[in-house]
């Protein structure tokens, strides 16, 4: 799959959740800018329960795709001797594929549907 | 009767079939507690489609004062592990402590087995790890409430 690839949830065609899945989508970019500032700070407590919620929501939100990457963010985050390194990579890794999340299926953009970009 | 504690461990992801849990819930008094506000919208839904009414709350301090005072007490717990000011298990304690016999569902990020025994021995009686079948939560609720899950009068 490409980098650029789009991400959609496996829920985005459910009848009651896919209006919960584009809410969630739409929220991204002010969870994303909240782990930004964590890491910041250099707080990487507050960064690691962070990723673990994201780690929670990513997969009930059908974005499977993204758990093992808040899975590692949240490991990185919580060593005893937390590496500023590792932890960065793994969060410009789960940020790249923040970007890519998408309300809807791909069948929805075929059909002209509105699958914005958050 | 006390239903057999669980884990979902090994359940399989099963996408786009929330609407098979209509009505399971019809009429039950659900407490959900869970501090992230996506998931309590997600789970929150997802009950209240099976025909749950669903009280929040987003600690486990806050929990154990709503459910202690509520009468007719609620027909099941629903209850994540990491929250402030209480969680999950100690909140869970407590609330057997002060004579809630109703069933209580733990549901967790974390997929440890220290956790599950602590959460099972606090009184929990059933641990789901996320991300579990939208559905699971639904069928777990509805098969605890009918085996009449009850720990003690209260």
């Amino acid at each position: 799959m490409s980098h650029a690839e789009p991400i959609y949830s496996s829920l985005g065609a459910d009848p009651l959740l896919g209006e919960i899945v584009k809410i969630f989508v739409e929220e991204i970019p002010s969870r994303v800018k909240t782990l930004v500032s964590q890491a910041v700070a250099d707080d990487w407590e507050t960064l690691g329960r962070t990723a673990h919620q994201l780690k929670g929501a990513f997969g009930s939100h059908g974005f499977d795709q993204l758990t093992p990457t808040a899975k590692r963010l949240e490991t990185a985050a919580r060593e005893d001797s937390p590496d500023a390194e590792n932890i960065l990579q793994a969060l410009a890794e789960l940020i790249g594929m923040c970007k890519r999340l998408r309300p809807g299926t791909p069948e929805t953009v075929a059909s002209g549907g509105t699958n914005e970009t958050p | 009767m006390t239903a057999s504690p669980a884990s979902n461990h090994h359940q399989a992801r099963n996408p786009s079939n929330s609407a098979q849990a209509v009505a399971l819930l019809d009429g039950q008094r659900v407490l959900l507690v869970e501090d992230s506000p996506d998931q309590q919208r997600l789970f929150a839904a997802l009950l209240q489609h099976a025909g749950a009414t669903v009280t929040l709350e987003c600690n486990g301090m806050s929990a154990v004062a709503t459910a202690t005072q509520s009468l007719p007490s609620f027909d099941v717990v629903i209850m994540d592990f990491a929250m402030p000011l209480m969680d999950g298990i100690q909140a869970t304690r407590q609330l057997r402590n002060r004579g809630y016999g109703g069933p209580i569902i733990g549901i967790t990020a974390y997929d440890s087995e220290e956790i599950q025994k602590s959460w099972l021995a606090a009184g929990c009686d059933q641990y789901l790890t996320k991300p579990f079948d939208n559905t699971v939560l639904v069928t777990a609720a509805h098969g605890l409430i009918s085996a009449g899950c009850r720990r003690r009068s209260n």
